[in-house]
Order: structure tokens, then C-alpha cells, then sequence
């Protein structure tokens, strides 16, 4: 491929921002809203869907240590099937939630901080700090990461700890009241979250040590449940379930609810700038991932000429795509969930059974 | 580690940068709201909305030698450094718009301190004028919320004492009154919580003018008097009618005032809810038979023979059990707490006694929450989140039936109180000086 590599750690780090950047922001309420008080169990049950992409992304790496989803579907699908419907379906996914997550954050910025700002401004910006990520390349973006992953843990950590003494832990009982059906509901926004794990299938080659693939996404699945259950126990220790349910931007609520000894106030800025920068974060690597479809899937040796002209397509897109906010979480509560597992686990599963139908190993497998 | 420093403030300028330009305030443009009050007003301009806005020339510390000369205050008072509005709109939004034709300065919420809302709409019922400060972004939610007996814009005009800027010195009465715990300090996501919960109803602290409180007070007094709460002689102040005071507390169903809680009635709610952070309990030592000497009339002036415990913390713990079906619920509270002030003739503070006068503290602090809860089930008002215990505990057996019956079920609850309070300490004095003066003097 292009020659770059990145090791495990870059690579958890990668996919522990990917997942969390967009997570834990817009989703908390809308889950909470299904789920009420076992709405922690959902992100539980929505992770283990995600470790189990994890373990399809292990395997493909395992007998395919050379070759990324893409090149394992060429192999035991066909070219014509992969290069007609495989590579197509994907680029559409990747670059519709490349364009959905750069919307999101235009959409937070007007919405909390900055009303008449136009949507375009914040798209456009951001795109273009996208842009020059991904013509960076991977190794750029993974470098990128590990600053953005430092605010990324820590700042969240700082106003979760900050806020302790204000949770109350009861308002999360009685446990499983409704049965396991709130659980399930819980789950569904969630689940294609962290299904998103399903990127790692696509950088294997690039992968110092592919063989670390499962290791390496399950620990991003692991600390994105982390993240998200201590996000919604806060969020509903704090103000109860009525309340987190009706917000829109639940995490920032969170950042303006510090006060501690009546000066240490005000930490949504914190929470904006942890979104702003693991959404660019994001963004790029779906963006790249992408881009490697269109590169791969005709036949091209570079994706660098593509950046600009793909970039102006999302911001468009970004643009178009929703209405409003509503149609962002109806897309979230509705289509995602079902689309995006159709994409992370259901064709990747295909490919995988037909490669172990056929018999087929990659070179060094 | 300086490449990553140099990079991590590289991001931080890539953030910054993304702010762009359109929403540019600067802050010579901004009219800082530190208090808004909310009333209900006549006609189609249903909401007459009160903004206190802080006057930052008067606020700087060279500014006291302009506002000493000029205040109509007494001498030494701070100088009011707050301009105060009111203008009536459709909506609380419709109002703040409005601003735009009185004030020079755009009204900017991010400083807030509290949010009052005046008796008539209290009564009825504030849940329109609730949407505006959940949906505001410059709001947030950690500002006070308190309820104003009369108008709030009255409140709003009022001056205050030490404190040039009446929206910092109502936050920090708050502070005070949290310690105290005569009135439940509630923040606006609390306030919410109770208000959106299924059976959990909301209170708020009350503002309003001292003189006028006493009055109020002593007729809701005349209810249940217990042998806990009577101070000695409290209602002789002769302040000035400016001064605001935050006592008390406001009882809602629903999104309406249900009642007034007294101050010892919001201190007993406290007490339920595990909120007690300190204050002080008197309780008159029924002198008759401490010990055996002890013959004297236990009716001595009043002042006389009185133990005044200070609470420094406290524990609640709320039980629900079910009886025959029937929701019954236990509060046990543990209480700590030292001695400030005996004026007892004897002396009552000895190592064989003080497990007496636990049991007087715990029979003080019972009657408090008695109180509340006998007044809490007259209004029908469940603000001790009785119902949220008994989901806890039964959650089928209350979306089976319980929770409609709930309304009906609170009025004629069990509440079984059980309290254990401890004198930890006695301060500085071990022997009660009066009882000293009664030993020791030659007559």
C-alpha cells in the first residue's frame, strides 16, 4: 500500500478517539430517552456487539495479515462483485459519517456557542484541517491523535472528578425495573458507534504488527464503554433520567454543571475543544478510510489528488445531508443503527465466511 | 517533551481559531444580568420579567468613593452597583428581547446567580417560564432558584447589605442559608428533577422582606408548635423593611405553589432528604427532676434553662417496606453535633447526662421532621421523595398500582422516624456559666 505504518499503541489511540469523539456527546440523552436507568447496560450490550466486530476484524487479520478488508473481499468475492457493490457501499458509508461527524460539530457550535454563525463556517474550516490530516497521511493523523488523546481522557476525567460529590448514585436504581427490554433500547443508538471499530479492517496492512488487530480493537471498545458509562452514570446520578433525556447536548450541560469552591466554574469550553479536536480527529480517518475504497477500488496508486476535490464533496455533503437537528437524531435512533451494522458486521462476516469456504489464506497466513 | 508542548499549544490556537468571527461580543457590549426575577403580569403581555443588571463602573474598588457620597443608604452601606428593569412580554424570551429597546448593552446570562419567581405565578404555575432557562445556552444550570413571597421585581429592587451587587450577595445568603438549612438551597437542575419527576414534588427556598416574614411566620407557627423551636425573643428586630432574606420554603404540586414551609419545617425536610449540613437546635431543658436536688419551677423566663445544640453533620438513610400491601416508609437519621450555649441554673452538661441530652436532640430533630411530614401530607405535596423510595424497593409492585395510587397513598402514609444524634463536643466552657453564677455567687 503506502508504505506507512503505525504501531499498536497509535493504532488503539486511533480507534479509541474515533469511537469516542462523536459518542459521547450527542448520544448519552437520546439513549437515556430509550433506556432510562439501565441505560449504562445498553452501552455494555452495544460494546460486546462491537468486541464481536472486534473478533471478525481478528480473524480477517489472521488469515490475511497483507490485505485489508477490501483486499480480502477482492480475493474470495471477486473482483467485479467487490469493485461494483463492495467498494461503493463502503466509500458511501465512510464518507457519509466523515461528512455526518463534521456536520455534528458545526451543528454543536451553532447550537450551544455561537447562534448566527453560519453552519458552513465551522464545516469549512474544520474540513480543511481534515483535509490537511489526511494528506498527511495515516501516520500523521495517528501522531495527530496522540496529543488530541491526552485533552481527549484527561479533560473529561477532570470535570467527571470535579463532579463526584454531586452524583447520586440511586437515581441509576432499580436496576432491569423495565426487564431487558430498556436495555435493548438503550443499546440501538449506540450500537453502530462502536461497531465503527470496524475501520481497524481496513488499516491492517498498515499495522506495524497485524496480528495485534483484536488486542488492539477490543482495548478501543473496552475504554469507549469506559468513557460512555461513566458519562451516562454522571449524567444521571446528576440530574435523574426525566432530565438527561430532554437535553440535547448532554455532555456540555455536564461541563457547565462544574462549581467548585465558586470559582472553578464554567468547563464547557473544555468539553467543546475535547469535541472539536477528536471530531477533526475522526473525521479523518473516516475520511481517509474512504478514500483508500475509491483508491483501491479502481485501481489507482495514490489518494493524495483525490483529498481536495473529496474534500469540497463533504463539506457539500456535510451541508445537505440534514435539515436540521432532528433529522440528525432520527438518522441516528433510525437508520444508523441498522445501516452501520449491515456495513461493520454483516458484510465483513460475509466476506470472512466465504475467504473460510473457499480456503483462502493471505500470503504469510 | 518541548516538540509536544509546542504541538499541544499549536492545537490549542487551531481551536481558538475556529471561533471565527461572527459571534464576536466584546465585553464593553454586554450588559451582565446578575439576578432575574419572573412575575406574572395582566393582559395579553403574560410575564413581566424583571432583569437586575451589574453596573461594572461601580463595582471596580475605585468606584466606592463615587457611590459613598451619593447613596441613600445609611453610612457604611455598600453603594448599589445594579440597574434594575422590568418589562412585560408575551414570553420570558419576548422580554429579554425587549432589552434591546431600554438597554445599551446587550443582557448576557452567563453570570446569572438565580432565578426568583414571584407568589401569583408560583401559584399559577411556572412551567411555561421554565422552558426559556433550560433552553438558553448562556444559562446554566447551577444557578438558585428561589421563590419571592409578593413580587419578585420588588425583591430584585431591594437593597442589600455588604454586598454592592445584590445577584452576588443573594449567592452568597445561599451559602449562609446552607449552613444554616432553614431553607432548602436548591439549583436550577434540582429544581427541575423534582418538578419533571412522576411523584417527587419541588421546593424552593423563599426571598423575601425580613418584617414581613415575622409576621407570616408566627401565624403559621401557631399550627404545631412543638417544644423544639422557640428561639426566645426573635421578632423585636427593628430593621429597615429593605432587607431580604432567604427562609423557608415553597411547596409545589406539580408546577404550582401548593404551601409555605416554616423554617423548621423546611429543616425537618432536610433532615428526610440527608441534607442537613449544620444550624442549631434550642431546646428548653426541663429542669424538674435532672436531678436529685432539682425541685426548681421549670417555668423560668424565657431564654432560661435552654440547651442550644449545634448540628454539624448529619446522615439519612429512607426505608421502604411493604405492609400488607401497604407502602410504609422508615427515615433514620444519624446526627453529630457539640453544645454552643446552655443557660441552664444547674449543670446539665456532665458525662451522666449527656445521653439525656442526646435523646432531647433526638427528640428535637424528630419533631422537626414530624412537622414537616404531617404538613407535607396535609398539602398532599411528597417533596421528601417518598415515591421514589418505594419504586426503588418495589418496582413492580409500584408500576403495578402503586405509583397511580400515589396521590392517594402519600396523605395517609407511615413514616416511622428513628434518630440517633450525638454530642460530640461542648466548646470552651465545660460548666454552664449561668449555673455557675447560681452555685457560686454568695446571696
Amino acid at each position: 500500500m503506502q508504505g506507512e505504518k503505525i504501531n499498536g499503541r497509535q493504532a488503539f489511540l486511533l480507534l479509541s478517539t474515533t469511537i469516542v469523539a462523536t459518542l459521547i456527546l450527542f448520544i448519552p440523552s437520546l439513549a437515556v430517552a430509550q433506556g432510562d436507568r439501565d441505560t449504562w447496560l445498553g452501552t455494555l450490550l452495544a460494546a460486546t456487539v462491537g468486541l464481536v466486530v472486534v473478533g471478525v476484524v481478528a480473524l480477517l487479520a489472521a488469515r490475511f495479515p497483507d490485505r485489508n478488508l477490501f483486499g480480502v473481499s477482492e480475493k474470495a468475492l471477486g473482483r467485479i462483485i467487490t469493485r461494483g457493490l463492495v467498494a461503493p457501499l463502503y466509500f458511501l458509508f465512510f464518507f457519509y459519517i466523515a461528512a455526518a461527524v463534521l456536520r455534528e460539530l458545526g451543528d454543536v457550535l451553532t447550537a450551544s456557542l455561537m447562534p448566527e454563525t453560519p453552519l458552513l463556517a465551522f464545516v469549512f474550516m474544520t474540513s480543511i484541517l481534515v483535509a490537511l490530516a489526511v494528506l498527511g497521511g495515516l501516520e500523521v493523523v495517528a501522531r495527530l491523535n496522540e496529543i488530541v488523546f491526552l485533552i481527549l481522557v484527561t479533560a473529561p476525567a477532570f470535570i467527571l472528578l470535579l463532579l463526584l460529590k454531586e452524583v447520586q448514585f440511586e437515581n441509576l436504581l432499580p436496576a432491569l425495573a423495565g426487564g431487558f427490554t430498556p436495555v435493548i433500547r438503550a443499546a440501538v443508538p449506540q450500537v453502530g458507534f462502536f461497531g465503527e471499530v470496524v475501520v481497524l479492517a481496513f488499516i491492517i496492512p498498515q499495522l506495524e504488527k497485524p496480528r495485534q488487530a483484536g488486542a488492539i480493537g477490543a482495548g478501543a471498545v473496552a475504554f469507549s464503554a469506559l468513557m460512555m458509562v461513566a458519562t451516562i452514570v454522571w449524567l444521571v446520578g446528576i440530574f435523574g433520567v426525566q432530565q438527561v433525556g430532554a437535553f440535547l447536548l448532554p455532555t456540555l450541560t455536564l461541563g457547565r454543571q462544574v462549581l467548585v469552591a465558586g470559582f472553578l466554574t464554567g468547563l464547557d469550553p473544555l468539553v467543546v475543544a475535547v469535541w472539536v479536536a477528536g471530531v477533526t480527529v475522526k473525521a479523518s480517518v473516516f475520511f481517509y478510510v474512504a478514500l483508500l475504497v475509491v483508491v483501491q477500488g479502481f485501481g489507482l496508486r495514490e489518494y493524495r489528488p483525490l483529498v481536495f476535490p473529496a474534500t469540497l464533496l463533504l463539506v457539500a455533503l456535510s451541508i445537505l445531508q440534514f435539515a436540521s437537528t432532528f433529522e440528525f437524531s432520527e438518522f441516528v435512533l433510525k437508520t444508523f443503527p441498522f445501516w452501520g451494522l449491515t456495513m461493520e458486521l454483516v458484510l465483513p462476516v460475509v466476506i470472512l465466511l466465504v475467504a473460510v469456504l473457499r480456503g483462502q489464506r493471505g500470503e504469510e497466513g | 517533551m518541548k516538540k509536544y508542548l509546542a504541538l499541544g499549544l499549536v492545537a490549542l490556537l487551531l481551536v481558538v481559531n475556529t471561533a471565527g468571527c461572527w459571534n464576536r461580543r466584546e465585553i464593553e457590549t454586554l450588559g451582565f444580568v446578575s439576578l432575574i426575577g419572573i412575575d406574572r403580569s395582566q393582559g395579553e403581555e403574560a410575564y413581566r420579567v424583571t432583569f437586575q443588571i451589574a453596573k461594572p463602573a461601580q463595582l471596580a474598588p475605585g468606584g466606592a468613593g463615587i457611590g459613598a457620597g451619593g447613596a441613600g443608604g445609611g453610612a457604611g452601606e455598600a453603594p448599589f452597583a445594579a440597574w434594575t428593569m422590568s418589562i412585560s412580554g408575551k414570553t420570558v424570551f419576548d422580554a429579554v428581547e425587549k432589552t434591546r429597546e431600554f438597554s445599551p448593552r446587550r443582557v448576557f446570562f452567563s453570570h446569572t446567580r438565580a432565578v426568583i419567581i414571584g407568589e401569583d405565578l408560583a401559584r399559577e404555575g411556572i412551567g411555561p417560564v421554565l422552558d426559556f432557562i433550560s433552553r438558553e445556552p448562556e444559562l446554566r444550570r447551577t444557578i438558585w432558584v428561589l421563590v419571592a413571597k409578593g413580587s419578585a421585581s420588588e425583591v430584585l429592587t431591594a437593597r442589600m447589605h455588604l454586598e454592592r451587587l445584590p445577584g452576588e450577595g443573594i449567592s452568597s445568603i445561599m451559602d449562609q442559608v446552607q449552613r444554616a438549612c432553614t431553607a432548602p438551597v436548591v439549583r436550577f437542575s434540582d429544581f427541575l428533577q423534582c418538578l419533571i419527576s412522576p411523584t417527587t414534588q419541588a421546593i424552593a427556598p423563599v426571598i423575601d422582606f425580613k418584617s414581613e416574614w415575622e409576621r407570616e411566620g408566627r401565624v403559621g407557627a401557631d399550627g404545631g408548635t412543638g417544644g423544639t423551636g422557640s428561639p426566645g425573643s426573635g421578632g423585636q428586630d427593628s430593621q429597615p423593611p429593605v432587607d431580604v432574606r432567604v427562609t423557608g420554603a415553597a411547596a409545589f404540586r406539580g408546577d404550582r405553589l401548593a404551601g409555605w414551609f416554616s423554617p423548621h419545617e423546611a429543616r425537618g425536610i432536610l433532615w428526610v432528604q440527608g441534607k442537613v449540613r449544620g444550624g442549631v437546635l434550642t431546646t428548653s431543658f426541663p429542669a424538674a427532676g435532672v436531678q436529685a436536688g432539682g425541685g426548681q419551677s421549670g417555668d423560668s423566663a424565657a431564654g432560661q434553662n435552654t440547651i442550644t445544640f449545634r448540628i454539624i453533620r448529619a446522615r439519612s438513610q429512607v426505608k421502604a417496606e411493604l405492609e400488607k400491601g401497604k407502602p410504609v416508609i422508615t427515615v433514620r437519621v444519624d446526627e453529630e453535633g457539640c453544645i454552643c450555649e446552655v443557660t441552664t441554673s444547674e449543670n446539665v452538661v456532665t458525662f451522666d447526662l449527656i445521653p439525656r441530652l442526646e435523646k432531647l436532640k433526638a427528640r428535637a430533630i424528630e419533631n422537626e421532621m414530624r412537622r414537616a411530614i404531617d404538613k407535607a401530607q396535609r398539602l398532599g405535596v411528597d417533596v421528601f421523595g417518598f415515591g421514589e423510595a418505594v419504586f426503588r424497593a418495589f418496582p413492580r409492585e409500584w408500576e403495578k398500582g402503586l405509583k397511580k395510587d400515589w396521590p392517594r397513598l402519600f396523605p395517609k402514609l407511615e413514616v416511622k422516624l428513628a434518630v440517633d444524634a450525638k454530642i460530640r463536643r461542648t466548646g470552651m466552657q465545660a460548666v454552664p456559666v449561668p449555673s455557675q453564677i447560681m452555685k457560686e455567687k454568695v446571696r
